[in-house]
């Protein structure tokens, strides 16, 4: 048990980081974060509470652990409209994200409720198909794709009421 | 294709997984709909910005909520094995009594005073036995035992 355990550790050790990293957006914060979801698994182990999918359980676990984080160190953490603004101009350009963009971003996404953001993740930032997701959340494909869609309507929103201007400009 | 006919598949659109044949029909249909058009785009763009999440960070730490840096291996298992050994200190100055207000870094529940030593000997076989060389997970995995019916809930 405790060999398949370290496996499951060293498996997904990388992925957590990218998980908590996407979010964070900060090595260090995203170490911290890997670290704790880590130390959960592991006494999660053997218990009644052991994640029957692990994969699954992980990127919840590691998803709200990186948003809790930023609720609790800045919970007033709003970037200026002028951001949003300029966002509109380098949306083509996806390493030109800025901080306050990327703040507002991961702000709207905590926003939207869990099974939205967590199908939203898996799908834009694992690649996983519908019915892949489906299977590890168990839920049906059609629910899926119906959380996928409103998150990305959702987050379209609450941008938009922080000043993200839904125009053509800076589309490629 | 109508409009009504496009609703359903939006999420298959965006996520790209329509079939060659519905694309087609789709890219069809927002060629000769402005407002489905619109949507299409708007869908993308909002997209686009979550994607970029996933981008290289900026220079400057973008959302930096410690000043610190990341907890190293050693402070984890220094944490780990202090939260052994402060329940283990409070059951010997109580007399075996758990601690009235125990701190989120105890065990949930008190640790026997037979463990301790336990560990001390499970710690120094990982360390010869190791030599320095130890995966991330076997160190967790030998420091942190599973601990009953701990929640593991968010």
């Amino acid at each position: 048990v405790a060999a398949s355990l370290a496996n499951l550790l060293e498996q997904f050790r990388p992925r957590i980081y990218r998980w908590a990293r996407i979010v964070l957006g900060h090595h260090h914060d995203a170490q911290d974060v890997t670290q704790e979801v880590l130390l959960r698994l592991v006494r999660a182990a053997g218990t009644d509470n052991e994640p029957t999918r692990p994969e699954a359980w992980l990127r919840r676990v590691t998803y709200n652990a990186a948003i809790d984080r930023i609720r609790q160190k800045r919970p007033a953490a709003l970037p200026a409209e002028p951001a949003l603004r300029a966002a509109n101009r380098s949306t083509a350009d996806a390493s030109a994200i800025g901080n306050q963009l990327r703040e507002q971003i991961v702000a709207a996404l905590a926003r939207v409720s869990e099974s939205q953001r967590l199908v939203l993740c898996a799908k834009v930032f694992d690649g996983m198909t519908f019915a892949q997701i489906a299977e590890q959340m168990d839920l049906a494909v059609p629910t899926v794709k119906t959380h996928y869609l409103r998150a990305v309507r959702a987050l379209r929103t609450l941008l938009a009421e922080h000043g993200w201007e839904d125009t053509n400009d800076g589309m490629p | 294709m109508e409009c009504r006919d496009v609703e359903p598949l939006w999420a298959d659109w965006l996520g790209g997984e329509l079939s060659a044949e519905q694309t087609e029909q789709v890219e069809g249909h927002l060629n000769r709909c402005p407002a489905c058009r619109r949507e299409a785009d708007s869908l993308r763009r909002t997209l686009k910005l979550v994607q970029s999440l996933d981008a290289e960070p900026p220079t400057r730490a973008a959302i930096s909520t410690s000043t610190r840096r990341g907890m190293s291996l050693l402070r984890i298992a220094a944490v780990i094995v202090f939260s052994f050994a402060a329940g283990f200190a409070a059951r010997e100055l109580t007399g075996g009594a758990s601690p009235s207000e125990p701190s989120p870094q105890q065990p949930s529940q008190p640790i026997t005073v037979a463990s301790a030593p336990h560990w001390q000997r499970q710690l120094a076989q990982l360390a010869r036995q190791s030599g320095g060389q130890i995966s991330f997970g076997q160190l967790l995995v030998a420091l942190a035992p599973s601990q009953p019916k701990q929640s593991a809930a968010d």
